[in-house]
């Protein structure tokens, strides 16, 4: 390019100072740990009141939906054996069901109790049955 | 003979035939064979008589319902109506790859007919590549994913039909997924003659004329098939937004973007013979994002609202066929550099060129970050598996400290699984980056148009920028004083920075763009008198590229406005019995009664609530849930929401106690929403002005 060298320089340096003003001002908020509820069941110290997503599945006949004027709802999920009791306090997706897939998002309390108020429900048996087939996901919150 | 014989056979067919395209097209130009050529056009026609076919038979399984055939039995249902059976069609992966395979045949045979006479040299090469492309997607078919697949034994298929989501039984998503897969299956051709191009060594502007409109057309479908299925969210999935950056709406944006930046940069090659190998990169990675975006979607690999599902063979497959497409295409380019080195340089900064350069590396760039996110979480479970399975693997990472060592083997001594650090990445992440590049994006819309062609002087740019400057300031004051999006007890909700910019941006541009229009038609009434609005035509149709854009300019500028409303959304959860009173910024939501009534389909309650402003009602709001008796343990959302051009007052209900009435609920109030929608049209009405661009005035026009 016939451009004078120090006008490149001045590109760049104004390219990479927006660019690391961006990195710098980035909070990580919306970069959240993922997780099965084993792993986060295995060192509930370490991620107490943390904010991060766990996945597992919704426990049979675990579903108690309370009727106030704070409207929730709570239910367990369970991987591995280990079981997580949650609480849910936003409108679950539709595929939101007893035995189906959830990714939450939420913190673990004090009391070990999962407040969450975001939600992906996926649903096995939805679209397709083949084994290792199509399994449709619905997004409560954002996706 | 069943369907599902018939058409199996008739997926072969099209595979073998593509194969055979292929070695004719190859062995054609090879010998300089007019006769062996031909053949190979014959064949691509003749693909797409097979895939017509094969589209057909299972169109007509749908229909007639003809459960042997899996496909049919696991995404139709009888009491489906008769739109939704024939959109099943592609509403699942075998029968959308199918449906993949007849539209890329059908652009190929048309993209090569239009092009036969005019440049010969590059069919031939044109033609096998487009032969290859569709011979892997009927690859798919015949061996992975066969649509016509029936039971293995006649008495195993069930009785009971399974039937189409009633999600996605909607009109959006009717539209959404086919204008999605037109604009990614058409950038299948400008890949095709690039590479073309590039075997050939004929470098210069003739691939670029055969294919200019079709990277319009895919930009245009691209944006249809995006904006559909943020409406299509915004209206199901009652949530109050429509846009979350899931991988899936992201592998749509990705090839967007790319063609966007070709789009811009095509004209710096045509008009000063400048950025002729990054047009043929932007041309490559769009086709990549293309491939990119289906394997992202079909195989799997990432977690996703609407990806169709686990499937580790696809995957690989998928995986194979993009390296051999960046190897392939990168190998052609650096073996022809020497052919592409650029006529001229830049000669300022000041200048058009440089503001479409910029304007390509932010797309690029927002591409690149939008595709590293979207993968990141992907890549950190992948990590973590390998990690867990391989030793090797394992050191490494511990010894440049992506896994802390001790607290992985703290784990695995206490029988607890290792901390493999698998991240997610959602809205808030892409928001922080992609909301400034945006933003830096409109700038340039607005610069763009104002500097000249090699460089501007100090006097042009006085007089071309004073205005748009002075309406950039005032949009900013009145957005910060002026209009109260949202008021709320307390006076004005805090203004955002963002925000902000984005109103001064908009005015900006908008101005830039009002300024180029009133010059134009200026010009025209001073050399022959006439009405305004003679000139305002006559200058669009005298220069449809240019003014085509400006109007696509306008669009974004308007979608813009609507997203700079964003910043001041509100949105309220909260439990209510009939008769109560909930506030949301300006307005008063009552609750009026919960209606339980039922069609053929589906049990519904509806709750019915009045909206007021001030005191003055001006409008219902009918959210509901909805049971379908063919899945009636997952009711469905049904979303209200009461349309202004000030924004939208939006609502969706949890639950209900048909006891008490009681339900819960979340309100949104979207200020400015729908001037998204408002722009967008914009868009497509100046996409289809550039699109009627007559052929010599492709040639000559900037």
């Amino acid at each position: 390019m016939a451009l004078p060298v120090g006008t490149k320089i001045g590109i760049g340096v104004v390219l990479a100072a927006a660019l690391g003003y961006l990195v710098l001002s980035d909070t990580g908020e919306g970069v959240l740990e993922y997780m099965y509820v084993d792993q986060l069941l295995g060192d509930v110290q370490k991620y107490e009141d943390r904010t991060l997503k766990v996945h597992g599945l919704v426990a049979a006949g675990s579903i108690q939906r309370k009727k106030g004027t704070t409207g929730d709802l709570r239910f367990v999920v369970e991987y591995n054996g280990e079981r997580l009791p949650v609480h849910f306090t936003n409108i679950p997706p539709d595929t939101f069901q007893e035995e189906g897939e959830v990714v939450l998002t939420g913190k673990l309390n004090a009391e070990g109790v999962f407040e969450s108020d975001e939600m992906s429900a996926k649903c096995p048996s939805k679209y397709e049955e083949e084994a290792g087939g199509a399994a449709a996901l619905s997004a409560g919150k954002a996706g | 003979m069943p369907i599902s014989t018939f058409g199996s056979i008739a997926v072969l067919v099209l595979f073998l035939l593509s194969v055979a395209t292929v070695v004719l097209a190859v062995v054609g130009a090879a010998r300089r064979s007019e006769r062996l050529v031909e053949g190979s056009v014959q064949g691509l026609h003749g693909i797409l008589g097979v895939a017509a076919l094969a589209s057909m038979l299972l169109e007509y399984a749908f229909l007639a319902g003809d459960t042997s055939i899996q496909y049919v039995h696991y995404n139709s249902h009888p009491a489906m109506p008769v739109l939704y059976k024939i959109t099943a069609f592609w509403g699942s992966l075998d029968g959308s790859l199918l449906f993949w395979v007849l539209l890329l045949s059908l652009f190929s045979s048309l993209a090569i007919r239009s092009n036969r006479q005019r440049h010969r040299v590059l069919i031939p090469h044109a033609v096998a590549i487009l032969a290859t492309i569709i011979a892997f997607f009927a690859a798919l078919l015949v061996f992975m994913k066969n649509p016509f697949e029936p039971w293995l034994l006649p008495d195993m298929a069930p009785t009971q039909p399974k039937g189409l989501n009633p999600l996605l039984q909607n009109p959006y998503m009717v539209c959404h997924p086919p204008s999605l897969y037109l604009g990614m299956v058409s950038l299948a051709v400008p890949y095709a003659f690039g590479m073309a191009a590039l075997i050939t060594g004929q470098v210069d502007e003739a691939w670029q004329r055969s294919v200019r409109r079709w990277t319009l057309f895919a930009w245009l479908f691209l944006a249809i098939g995006l904006v559909l299925g943020g409406l299509w969210a915004y209206e199901e999935l009652g949530w109050g937004g429509y846009w979350a950056w899931d991988p899936v709406e992201n592998a749509g944006l990705l090839p967007w973007l790319t063609c966007t930046a070709f789009l811009h940069s095509i004209m710096v090659q045509e008009r000063r013979g400048m950025l002729k190998m990054w047009n043929l990169v932007l041309v490559i990675v769009s086709f990549f994002l293309t491939i990119f975006g289906t394997f992202l979607t079909r195989s799997g690999v990432v977690q996703s609202v609407h990806a169709f599902g686990e499937d580790p063979a696809l995957a690989w497959t998928f995986g194979a066929f993009m390296v051999v497409i960046l190897v392939g295409s990168f190998g052609l380019l650096f073996w022809r550099r020497r052919l592409l080195r650029s006529r001229h340089e830049l000669e300022s900064v000041i200048s058009r060129e440089f503001a479409f350069l910029l304007n390509n590396w932010m797309f690029l760039i927002c591409a690149l970050f939008v595709a590293g996110a979207t993968m990141y979480p992907t890549i950190t479970q992948w990590s973590g598996y390998l990690a867990e399975n391989h030793e090797w693997y394992r050191e490494i990472m511990f010894s440049v400290g992506i896994y802390d060592e001790g607290a992985w083997t703290a784990a695995v001594q206490s029988g607890r699984p290792p901390p493999v650090g698998r991240v997610t990445i959602g809205p808030a992440f892409f928001n922080h980056y992609m909301t400034p590049l945006g933003l830096a994006l409109l700038l340039l819309t607005g610069v763009g148009p104002l500097v000249a062609w090699r460089k501007t002087s100090t006097e042009s740019l006085v007089d071309q920028f004073r205005a748009p400057l002075i309406a950039g300031v005032v949009a900013l004051l009145v957005a910060a004083f002026g209009i109260p999006l949202v008021r709320t007890e307390g006076g004005f909700e805090v203004l955002s920075g963002w925000g902000l910019t984005c109103f001064a941006l908009c005015g900006f541009t908008f101005w830039t763009i009002v300024q180029e229009f009133y010059r134009g038609v200026a010009v025209r009434r001073r050399n022959r008198p006439q009405s305004v609005i003679d000139a305002l035509i006559g200058l669009v149709v005298r220069a449809r590229r240019r003014y085509g854009g400006y109007v696509v300019h306008l669009g974004i500028v308007l979608m813009f406005f609507g997203w700079a409303g964003n910043s001041y959304k509100l949105e309220r959860k909260l439990g209510m019995y009939p008769g109560e009173v909930a506030e949301l910024g300006d307005y008063e939501i009552e609750y009026d009664a919960a209606v339980a009534t039922q069609d053929w389909q589906k049990d519904m309650i509806t709750v019915e609530m009045t909206v007021r402003r001030k005191g003055d009602e001006i409008g219902q709001l009918r959210p509901a849930k909805w049971w379908y008796y063919q899945l009636p343990e997952q009711p469905t959302t049904e979303v209200s929401r009461l349309m202004r051009p000030g924004g939208d007052v939006y609502a969706s209900i949890a639950d209900v106690d048909m006891t008490t009435g009681w339900t819960r609920l979340n309100l949104y109030y979207n200020p400015l929403v729908n001037w998204v929608w408002v722009g967008f049209s914009l868009l497509i009405v100046g996409g289809l002005i550039c699109l009627g661009t007559k052929r010599e005035e492709a040639e000559g026009g900037g």
